[in-house]
């Protein structure tokens, strides 16, 4: 994608206290920039694996603002609002068939017993509850289920609003593509999850909106989550899992101990974040033999059409899948 | 200051240490200059022996009082460190006397020692003046090694001055825009200046230390926006050094100035490892500890004491173990083989089926490798598929390691050798997620005792003893690589990994 074509530049605002004003910094809205671009390119270049490397200050928010920007370009979603669009999709489920609903400012996930049309309004019987066809807002068959759990619905956000995800929210929280892993450390990877991202143009115009975490666009899958979409992995505990899931298409390796894994992981996108702060640099190193062994450079600029915020490096390149 | 501002700032004092480049301050001392040239004419004559034989200790001592001057530039009464530095010097330099023909440049050696040692450092008054110009509280002096900083902190402690490691300037972040640094750029982690803490940063080094090129991030070389980061270099005092009529200049005398251990005559093996050999490098440990590593093998437990409680015990590539790393090693026997024994006893009644099928097909890879060679062998999986991983082919058949990582690599491995993929592979699979049972119950184990420990030990001496003796398993060792060795070696498999007694790193800080 030629540089001619990059969006202006994202403004977006973090804090981690409500009560105080947020940070306006260009990496914020950079960072969520790449990840969106990177998406768009692997959607029409999946023939080879790509790497893109940046090397950062500190490894904080990175991982995070990058599957915030990958979450927002998503596959075409199907508008899925309409009760009768339900009620056709409920009549096709088999009982036993785990599945998720939103309804309201509710998500559900549990296990679809049968759906009752000689009621008024008809009903969807699931194993722990039961929810009238017009409420549901969205219901999706999901491919397992370890145990039912509800939860309130997340919200779009600053960045989901900036994004123009609200008009097809309830059909992705029911629904969201499980193709997005992130290794690190999850301790600071969940902290960096709950921080608020906000679009400092919302405030400038006047109208304050709730800003909403980085978690509600991420959707981590944590136990008891109602709706997920990414997985995460310890980098202490990675040696122990034996494969990714197949439906993955991109994993952020965050810090040296996850980038060490760069040479095992076969998803067809692999973003590597690299703390400069710290001492251990043979987490570059790994980056730059494998480019130069197998791997055919690419430009940051010109063929994914990002600029490198100041502080930041960046590296991108392919390898034969 | 909040997490998001502070880290805002890192990014701030990243970009103005490119626009404004990082200061060098070059300060004559006479003294130094004496001493680094006495020891360029002993590299010199003595060459080939620099490692081993008679000089080895020699220069081993006089490079790490050169260390020393550099790095720890207190008066001379608060400088025991170069002080003891200095007599060792002598003391080994009078045991080669009489084995040596070259006794003028040993003399020269020894006198320059001792002034060296008797002489305060230029380079620590001007560290003094140049902190009280800037004002004690609004600066951070920041030392190349703990000891340095110890030692520095008894001299400047009590005016109120901070002086920190490395890590510990980006652990602690004091709010404040300047940094001093003691020693030359390359004696520090590229760090300091790639992911600066202050947005200026002065390193005082002696004026005769001829580099001054800053470090750049290991990717700065490929990568787009890399930081280039430019220096300014100011030289103060009495920079006049000795000529030498002994090795004339630029006669290629390589020298790289750090401390370094005595490794002994050490060259590349002149044969290939047998069946039950393998390449492994010699890694020196804190503690007087050294073990051998081999080339080919599965990832090896360590310890990142930068990692929040919980996450702290890792697993690394071989290839990616460096000096600083803190490997986290069983004492007594390698842990692999008690490892093993676990994940089969988890395997219940189908470990000897399981078994079965490893020893099968690790011994039809042994058989291949014996009749057509490593080379031909590699070769033929490369043309089946397997790449990057093919050259791992000999280490495939350790009974300790338990198939190829990547699924297709495996598949396509049994098919050359002619072996079905099932039940082989369930069976790998099986043992494979045993084993990674087994070393997760011991990493759960060992991640509390790390929580409960005083982890600032581990900078401070190295090593750190882990008490976990439950499970079969007995005191667990947590101890930082020193050094490791530049010639491979050939060893018994079953050596790797064992801690072995070995002094030879006892030149180094």
């Amino acid at each position: 994608m030629p540089a001619s074509t990059a969006f202006p530049a994202v403004r977006l605002a973090l804090s981690e206290d409500p009560a105080a004003p947020p940070t306006i910094a260009p990496w914020i809205g950079g960072f969520v920039a790449l990840g969106a671009r990177i998406r768009r390119y692997a959607a029409v270049n999946d023939q080879r694996q790509l790497i893109v490397a940046v090397t950062v200050p500190r490894r904080d928010f990175v991982a995070a603002l990058v599957g915030s920007g990958w979450a927002t370009v998503s596959e075409k979603i199907r508008h899925q609002t309409a009760a009768t669009d339900v009620l056709e999709i409920a009549r096709n489920i088999d009982p036993g068939t785990p599945v998720r609903l939103v309804v309201g400012n509710t998500v559900v996930s549990d296990i679809f017993e049968r759906l009752s049309e000689e009621a008024t309004p008809p009903r969807v019987c699931l194993s722990e509850s039961q929810w009238q066809i017009p409420a549901i807002r969205a219901i999706a068959v999901l491919t397992s289920l370890a145990k039912p759990a509800r939860a309130s619905k997340p919200l779009p956000g600053g960045l989901g609003r900036l994004a123009h995800l609200e008009e097809t929210w309830d059909a992705r929280i029911a629904a969201p593509a499980a193709d997005l892993a992130i290794v690190g450390t999850l301790k600071w990877l969940k902290a960096d999850l709950a921080a608020l991202l906000s679009n400092p143009d919302e405030h400038a115009a006047g109208q304050p909106r709730v800003p909403g975490t980085i978690a509600d666009i991420l959707l981590p899958d944590e136990p008891g989550a109602a709706t997920w979409s990414t997985r995460l992995y310890s980098s202490a505990r990675f040696a122990e899992v034996s494969s990714l899931p197949g439906d993955l298409r991109a994993v952020v390796l965050d810090g040296a101990p996850a980038v060490k894994y760069l040479n095992e992981i076969e998803t067809p996108v692999v973003v590597c974040v690299i703390d400069r702060s710290v001492a251990d640099e043979t987490a570059a190193e790994i980056v730059v033999q494998l480019r130069n062994t197998r791997g055919e450079a690419l430009s940051v600029r010109d063929d994914l059409g990002w600029s490198t915020p100041d502080g930041v490096e960046a590296l991108t390149f392919t390898v034969p899948l | 200051m909040n997490r998001i501002d502070a880290l805002d700032q890192r990014y701030r004092a990243s970009e103005s240490l490119v626009h404004h480049g990082v200061e060098i301050v070059a300060v004559g001392d006479p003294a130094g200059a004496r001493l680094n040239q006495a020891i360029r004419d002993v590299f010199y004559v003595a060459q080939d022996d620099l490692h081993d034989g008679p000089w080895g200790n020699v220069v081993g001592a006089a490079k790490s009082l050169r260390w020393r001057r550099m790095t720890h530039p207190q008066p001379v009464m608060l400088n025991s460190a170069v002080t003891e530095m200095a007599e060792l010097v002598a003391k080994y330099a009078s045991l080669l006397h009489g084995a040596v023909e070259d006794v003028a440049v040993l003399d020269e050696l020894v006198a320059a020692a001792m002034a060296a040692a008797e002489t305060d450092s230029p380079l620590g008054s001007l560290l003094l003046s140049s902190v009280e110009e800037v004002g004690t509280n609004e600066c951070v002096v920041v030392a190349a090694s703990k000891r340095a900083q110890v030692a520095l902190t008894n001299w400047l402690g009590e005016l109120g001055i901070l002086v920190l490691t490395a890590g510990e300037l980006e652990r602690l972040q004091p709010p404040v825009d300047q940094s001093y640094l003691i020693g030359p750029p390359r004696f520090f982690r590229s760090s300091v200046v790639t992911a600066p803490v202050t947005s200026e940063i002065s390193f005082l080094i002696p004026a005769w230390f001829g580099d001054r090129t800053v470090p750049r991030s290991a990717m700065a070389r490929y990568a787009e926006g890399a930081l280039e980061i430019k220096t300014r270099v100011f030289v103060v005092g009495n920079t006049s050094e000795p000529g030498s009529a002994i090795a004339p200049s630029g006669s290629g005398i390589e020298d790289d100035f750090l401390p370094e251990p005595v490794w002994g005559r050490s060259q590349a093996p002149s044969r290939s490892p047998k069946s039950d050999e393998v390449l492994a490098h010699r890694v020196l440990l804190s503690g007087g500890w050294s073990m051998c590593l081999e080339d080919d093998g599965e990832r090896i437990r360590a310890l990142d004491p930068d990692q929040p409680p919980g996450e702290r015990i890792i697993y690394v590539g071989v290839s990616t173990v460096r000096p600083g790393t803190y490997l986290v090693l069983r004492q007594g026997e390698g842990e692999r083989s008690a490892l093993y024994r676990e994940a089969y006893a988890r395997l219940g009644a189908d470990a000897s089926a399981v078994e079965a099928t490893q020893n099968a097909w690790k011994q039809k890879l042994q058989e291949c490798l014996f009749w057509i060679g490593q080379q031909e062998v590699v070769r033929e999986l490369r043309a089946r598929g397997v790449t990057t991983a093919a050259n791992q082919a000999r280490a495939w058949t350790d009974p300790y390691l338990v198939r190829p990582t990547s699924d297709a690599d495996f598949a396509a491995l049994l098919k050359w050798l002619e072996i079905p993929a099932e039940p082989t592979a369930v069976h790998a699979n099986r043992l494979r997620r045993a084993v990674h049972q087994a070393a997760a119950a011991v990493r759960e184990r060992l991640e509390a005792e790390v929580s409960a420990a005083d982890l600032s030990q581990l900078e401070l001496t190295g090593s750190l003893s882990l008490g976990v003796a439950t499970g079969g398993f007995r005191s667990i060792l947590a101890t930082r690589v020193l050094a490791i060795s530049p010639h491979p070696e050939i060893v018994a498999r079953h050596e790797t990994r064992v801690l072995v007694v070995d002094r030879s790193a006892q030149w180094l800080e």
